[in-house]
């Protein structure tokens, strides 16, 4: 027996919070937010009014990504694009091929807690705001 | 030609979420899982609290809202409903209906259906008490909006 990390409702929501907050008004773009837990099952989704309907599942599957593939959405494409394989290769339709907008959530001691996904800003924006919610949120 | 729908915001969706939060903490028990949707289904704002039973729970939510956007009513007077059709709720087909409690039709005051709200990880009792809690916030959000 052991004791494994959980990603709880409370942290959840404050990221959840914090992505809405870093969302950028200027530019009139509404986003979705997804936080799913380490098996890449949902946690937290939010989305704001008009986003646009692609980027709602966007949003979660850039979460389910990052958290199945234990690294932010940027990094697995990267290494993707590296050994030529295609993304079909891995058998998990839910798996996208991103650039921006996913990040992994990892406790201080580095477990991984899960994945938060942003999909409805420019892909630099929805970076940003990925980013920006796990630094409020103490877990970048 | 353009028509304007009355639709369901972020702002009364979270309200009910944090309200039906507080709710089940005041009232105790397992965790639980809430779902809230717009009048086709479409999730606006879902929450899972740790623990939350694995199986079931995040897709009962889901379907329970649904079920009350879709089918315009509570889903216990949904159950009611079913109850007399031959075949019962597995007639329509649609593995998305939930026939039980924990599922509350949103109705705006001209009598527009804007959503539904799920919740479940408790009994049938707990988790309608839950979204009926979470009903009567988005009622109070829309009247205090207007």
């Amino acid at each position: 027996m052991y004791d494994r990390p959980v990603l709880d409702i409370d942290d959840a929501l404050k990221l959840v919070d914090a992505a809405l907050a870093a969302a950028p008004a200027e530019t009139k773009k509404p986003i979705a937010v997804a936080v799913v837990d380490e098996m890449g099952d949902w946690v937290a989704y939010v989305r704001m009014d008009g986003v646009t309907p692609f980027a709602r599942e966007y949003a979660r599957r850039k979460a389910y990504s990052a958290s199945l593939m234990q690294r932010d959405v940027h990094e697995f494409s990267a290494a993707r694009a590296q050994s030529g394989r295609p993304l079909a290769d891995l058998g998990d339709a839910r798996l996208v091929g991103a650039q921006n907008g996913g990040v992994v959530i990892r406790d201080a001691a580095g477990n991984v807690l899960g994945g938060l996904g942003v999909g409805g800003a420019a892909p630099e924006e929805d970076e940003r705001i990925a980013r920006a919610a796990l630094s409020a949120g103490g877990l970048a | 030609m353009t028509h304007l729908r009355k639709t369901l915001g972020l702002a009364e969706s979270r309200a009910a979420v944090d309200a039906m939060l507080v709710k089940a903490n005041d009232m105790g028990g397992r965790p639980i899982a809430l779902v809230v949707c717009d009048d086709r289904g479409d999730v606006i704002c879902q929450v899972a609290q740790a623990g939350v039973n694995p199986a079931l729970a995040r897709q009962n939510a889901f379907k329970k809202a649904y079920t009350s956007a879709v089918s315009r009513t509570d889903t216990l007077a949904f159950a009611e409903r079913v109850k007399a059709m031959p075949g019962g709720v597995a007639s329509f087909g649609n593995p998305n209906f939930f026939a039980g409690g924990g599922g509350a039709v949103l109705v705006a005051d001209d009598g527009t259906i804007l959503g539904g709200i799920g919740v479940s990880g408790r009994t049938n009792e707990e988790d309608e008490e839950i979204a009926q809690t979470g009903k009567a916030t988005v009622a109070a959000s829309i009247s205090a909006s207007t």
